[in-house]
């Protein structure tokens, strides 16, 4: 009974990941569509893969040169060292560092994708080339999202240490 | 009569120039190997914009040297806060300007290859 049960569990399993299998093949129109505009892929992507490399150069110098090691790291060294409570700005500056890791990670997986999915034949293997392009594009979803989070997170700062900055200035005026 | 035959070692001996000069290669392409390696394995060579390939590309490149930052040090007055405010809010606004890695860029449907867009061309 338990057996059977189980049988048709995975059965079951079975019919739902066919299903999902069903809807992420390419069709021939799909086929079709990438050999016409192969050309024009190949100079998007190529585009997209220079872009995205001086845009990660940048954004990179931004996030951790400039917010992290030029003003979130000092603010915070002087912060304890005129023993105000900075707390919770040490958290986000913390968080923040995480944060660049993981979008660091994300681009970097994301590039080998991307690159990965240049190096393929359009004509030849079309398939395989929409395939390589679906992992690129779930790659650079998540850049985005990191991306996102640092923005955000950097914002964060802002409103906290204009907060712990304006409790300083007050504390010190009554003193 | 002096007819003894070289042992091995007077042999090696005879060609140490030679094996220093080829174990010297060896090892240089071993270290070189090791460094590619290194280059490769680290995301290095994803942000390196000095090959020759990546002129162009250089000069997009948007770096300010001449900023200092905060000090980590001195006390935290009127003057400091305003001084961080002022330069945090200059440097947020050039994060929040900066173009976001906009995801959709490499959907299906931006390239027509996606099942409605092929299936509408090929009417």
């Amino acid at each position: 009974m338990v057996s059977a049960l189980i049988g048709v569990a995975v059965a079951g399993v079975h019919t739902v990941r066919a299903a999902n299998q069903v809807n992420d093949v390419i069709t021939d129109q799909q086929i079709s569509a990438i050999r016409t505009r192969c050309g024009e892929i190949q100079a998007t992507l190529n585009r997209i893969h220079e872009s995205d490399k001086v845009l990660r150069v940048n954004k990179g110098y931004r996030y951790k040169a400039v917010i992290l090691d030029k003003l979130m790291t000092p603010l915070n060294q002087r912060i304890a060292t005129n023993q105000v409570d900075g707390g919770k700005l040490v958290a986000i500056a913390a968080e923040y560092s995480r944060a660049f890791g993981t979008f660091d990670a994300a681009y970097s997986s994301y590039e080998r994708e991307l690159s990965a999915a240049l190096e393929i034949d359009f004509t030849k293997q079309p398939t395989a080339f929409y395939e390589q392009l679906a992992l690129a594009y779930d790659g650079r979803k998540e850049v985005s999202q990191a991306d996102a989070n640092l923005i955000e997170l950097s914002k964060e700062f802002n409103t906290e240490a204009k907060k712990v900055l304006g409790q300083a200035d007050s504390v010190k005026e009554t003193k | 009569m002096n007819d003894e035959q070289p042992t091995k070692l007077e042999h090696v001996k005879d060609y140490r120039l030679v094996i220093m000069i080829f174990g010297s290669i060896i090892v240089a392409l071993l270290l070189v190997a090791v460094a590619l390696g290194l280059y490769g394995s680290s995301g290095a060579y994803q942000l390196d914009l000095s090959r020759p390939g990546d002129i162009k590309l250089r000069s997009q490149v948007e770096e300010d040297t001449s900023f200092k930052g905060f000090s980590s040090e001195g006390e935290i007055d009127v003057e400091a806060i305003k001084s961080f405010q002022t330069m945090y809010q200059e440097k947020l606004g050039d994060v929040v300007a900066t173009p976001l890695f906009d995801a959709e860029v490499l959907s299906p449907k931006a390239f027509g290859i996606d099942q409605k867009s092929a299936s509408r061309n090929a009417r």
